[in-house]
């Protein structure tokens, strides 16, 4: 496989003149004037033909100062930037558009600016106008669309040329859900012909949805460059994990630390590191990713006290920290879907206290209230009696049914009457790492089980033709069952008691039919029902004779 | 600065320029052509009469420096010019070309700003941009020619040889230094955006350093060495010869001027080009 886009050592700096004088002075003397922004720094990664690649990063990492050096619209400070193919960019909405020329227009000085020719255009402007659906809307001014349309268009004419390279900035988070299904469709279509695609987005799910690939930017460096779900993982510890606050040793308290052996309370920050942070550190550090300082302090950091945490109450008992454990106690900062953790909570008395009840809740980014719990609710007994100074921690077994995405927990220890002792709203950052199996706009995660059911064309009868019977012993008569059929709601092994035989209008007694067995074989979207039927004649004649046929009825 | 000189003045690279331009013009001349209807029709957006007015403004502004220069200030071109129609003729032959051209001029420092989402968001042949201004002048240049052709009926004057033969070399002196100055002129607005006003001032002043109001001997001696400095005054002779005299009466510009043109378009456009991969650190 060759590369589609090949990039080392690329650095992009910008000169900054603070007054464009100071440009023009030093054109003319040469003195420097401009003091330089360096926008990327050694960037090096290639693009394979047929890969989707994603890039993330914060603000300014330096993710669209990239794409336009890749694009051409930029020009690098040093380093190399190959690219094989017809490249296509939507770098910006509505890019290359006019706001006061109608949608048609657009669509034709668009495409031809992308470099194809009017006829070409014209050719394709039925499939463009079709795939941003907007039929309706061709002869108004683009001006006029609403910021959905204008991406819907921009990316129809975009992707139209039929590029070998598409690169495509932050566009596609513009559109409807279903316009976003769309196109993701469409770059898998692009992939599955063997184009590249290099995609920014700061959406980790649709990045981990369609990437292969992925690149963390973190200012102007790749600091990561790997499988997506492990670099959207780490673009979102750096992206939610808390900057060091500025430390009062009134607010002290409030750090959510993992406490340790003996003291619980530090008073100064993050003394110490537990040790599944300092391995998991090292790990990472192992793997062989430069990590930047700042990254490693990121990773280290231990306390996951949002920012946006408000605390309130009597605080006669506080929760002096919170965390989160594995099934093996480690103590975790994100967690798996469907795996089962621990919160733990350390409970410390000021002084003695009792009939005191636990809860907690979890809300998403947006406040959306998603479970909430309390033992109250619970029809649990409150805590045993707390005698002052006591410390205690609180575990709460949990599964973490959710999708991924970071989730707010609140704490709280409250009196049976409501009275609240402590309240730590939004108080832990819930980090749930991707999921690629569900749908990118899951909250939570319902565990499917995904176990297909089929109707029977008659819901509940399944009729069977029967005979000719051969003579087994005595009175008995057996002939072989073969049927194909699906019976809504029979229970799989046991249609023994349910065949009831009929000869003509007349339905047989048991006592003729109990050596009936019959089973269903086979999977999928059928049923084939095997065995054999036993007839007992009373007096050991043929049933066969005077051409009697007979029927069974499966029921259900 | 000498290596400069002899880089700017080596034939090989004058000739490999020549040669891009026109291989730009030929594989882009659909989308060119586009944009320079869009480039018209953009100015005039709105406008009741909308398209029209592409021809219609210059041959107004033609008409009323004409009528001051005749009926005001009563400048007649010898004894013999009764009325002042041939007067007229020899203004409008050499006041054409500078009105085009000082409109393309006087856009060329902002094209490539005023398209910051072409040249920066797509992959965009920039290069399209300052042709499309050259070419949008075509309309008013040849409105003024023809309102020339007809006066020259009427009063019996030009000649075959000059429509034919000068007029259509005349044409391309124009495209080549004109375009030259707009590749120039665009690039360099990028990164100083008063070139602007500097050329917005020196286009009205050159106005009168330019020999499009004197007539022949009319002008101070020391204009006369201010003429011969500027090539835009060849330009304005080669077609002083085509529509006025129908004859070469200044073989000297005749030769003077492609050279001119053609190094100054090669000039422009590696200019143009060298600049162009940093137009997107200024936008």
């Amino acid at each position: 496989m060759t590369d589609a886009i090949r990039i080392s050592e690329l650095n992009k700096s910008y000169r900054v003149w603070r007054r464009s004088r100071d440009m023009l002075m030093e054109a003319l003397l040469g003195r420097q004037r401009h003091h330089e922004f360096h926008a990327l720094r050694d960037v090096s990664f290639n693009v394979p033909r047929g890969s989707v690649v994603g890039i993330m990063g914060q603000n300014g990492a330096g993710k669209s100062t990239l794409l336009r050096i890749v694009a051409g619209t930029l020009d690098a400070t040093s380093g190399s930037v190959e690219v094989a193919g017809r490249i296509s960019a939507i770098l910006e909405l509505g890019s290359g558009f006019h706001a006061e020329y109608s949608g048609r227009e657009n669509v034709l000085l668009g495409g031809m600016c992308l470099g194809l020719t009017r006829a070409e255009v014209q050719g394709r402007y039925d499939e463009i106008v079709d795939f941003a659906e907007l039929q309706d809307f061709m002869d108004q001014p683009f001006r006029t669309y609403s910021s959905g349309m204008q991406a819907r268009l921009t990316f129809a004419v975009a992707t139209c040329v039929d590029p070998d390279i598409l690169i495509v900035d932050e566009a596609l988070g513009v559109g409807d859900a279903r316009f976003q299904l769309k196109s993701f469709d469409r770059i898998r279509q692009f992939k599955n012909r063997g184009k590249s695609i290099l995609l920014v987005s700061h959406s980790i799910t649709s990045i981990v949805a369609i990437c292969d690939r992925a690149i963390l930017l973190e200012k102007g460096r790749v600091v990561a460059d790997g499988d997506p779900n492990d670099v959207g993982n780490l673009y979102h510890e750096m992206l939610f994990a808390p900057r060091e606050k500025p430390d009062t040793a009134a607010s002290a308290p409030v750090s959510l630390l993992p406490p340790d052996e003996g003291s619980s309370v530090v008073p100064h920050g993050r003394l110490e590191v537990p040790k599944p942070y300092a391995e998991a550190a090292n790990a990472r550090n192992a793997d062989g990713a430069a990590l930047p300082a700042g990254l490693d302090a990121l990773a280290l950091d231990i306390l996951p006290v949002t920012e946006r945490e408000r605390r309130y109450g009597l605080r006669g008992i506080e929760i002096i920290s919170t965390r989160i454990v594995d099934a093996k106690d480690r103590v975790t900062r994100s967690v798996d879907s469907l795996a089962e953790y621990k919160l733990v909570c350390r409970v410390r008395a000021n002084k003695p206290m009792d009939d005191v009840c636990f809860g907690f809740h979890v809300r998403d980014m947006r406040g959306l209230d998603l479970f909430g719990w309390d033992m109250l609710n619970a029809g649990l007994p409150p805590l045993d009696p707390f005698v002052a100074g006591e410390e205690r921690d609180i575990a709460i077994g949990f599964r973490a049914n959710l999708a991924a995405n970071h989730y707010f927990m609140s704490v709280t220890l409250a009196h049976w009457d409501g009275t609240k002792e402590d309240v730590r709203f939004d108080a832990y950052d819930l980090i749930v790492k991707p999921t690629p199996q569900l749908f990118h706009a899951s909250l939570v995660n319902l565990d499917i089980a995904f176990e297909p059911r089929y109707v029977a064309p008659k819901a509940d009868i399944l009729t069977i033709p029967l005979g000719p019977f051969d003579h087994d012993s005595g009175y008995l008569w057996k002939c072989p069952i073969s049927a194909e059929g699906v019976i809504s709601d029979n229970p799989e092994n046991n249609a023994r008691s349910t065949l009831a035989v009929f000869e003509a209008d007349r339905r047989l007694g048991p006592a003729h039919t109990d050596h009936a067995t019959i089973r269903r074989v086979g999977k999928g979207g059928y049923s084939h029902w095997e065995g054999w039927m036993f007839l007992s004649t009373s007096d050991g004649t043929d049933p066969n004779q005077n051409g009697r046929r007979y029927v069974a009825l499966l029921v259900k | 600065m000498s290596l400069l000189l002899t880089r700017m003045f080596e034939p090989r690279s004058t000739v490999a320029a020549l040669q891009e331009t026109i291989g730009m013009l030929r594989r882009h001349r659909e989308l060119v052509v586009e944009m320079t209807r869009r480039e018209l029709l953009d100015r005039y957006a709105g406008n009741a009469l909308g398209g029209i007015w592409a021809v219609a403004a210059p041959l107004l502004i033609l008409g009323a420096n004409v009528f001051a220069l005749m009926y005001i200030f009563r400048i007649r071109f010898s004894e013999t010019d009764i009325g002042g129609m041939r007067y007229a003729i020899f203004i409008l032959a050499g006041m054409t070309p500078w009105l085009a051209m000082s409109d393309a001029i006087g856009r060329a420092s902002t094209v490539i700003v005023n398209s910051a989402n072409l040249v920066k968001q797509i992959v965009f042949p920039s290069e399209i941009l300052p042709i499309k201004l050259v070419f949008a002048t075509l309309p008013s240049l040849f409105a003024g020619i023809f309102v020339v052709f007809v006066l020259n009926l009427v009063s019996g004057n030009g000649s075959l040889f000059g429509y034919l033969v000068l007029l259509p070399l005349c044409l391309v002196y124009y495209l080549v230094l004109v375009t030259g100055f707009v590749y120039a002129l665009a690039a360099l607005g990028v990164f100083l955006r008063d070139i602007r006003d500097v050329t917005a001032v020196i286009l009205s002043v050159s106005m009168f350093l330019h020999p499009i109001y004197y007539p022949p001997g009319a002008a101070p001696r020391w204009l006369g060495v201010i003429f011969g400095a500027s090539p835009f005054s060849h330009m304005i002779w080669c077609f002083h010869d085509a529509l006025f005299y129908g004859q070469i009466t200044r073989p000297w510009s005749w030769v003077i001027c492609p050279i001119v043109s053609v190094f100054l378009l090669s000039l422009g456009w590696r200019i143009f080009r060298t600049l162009r991969p940093t137009f997107g650190n200024a936008l």
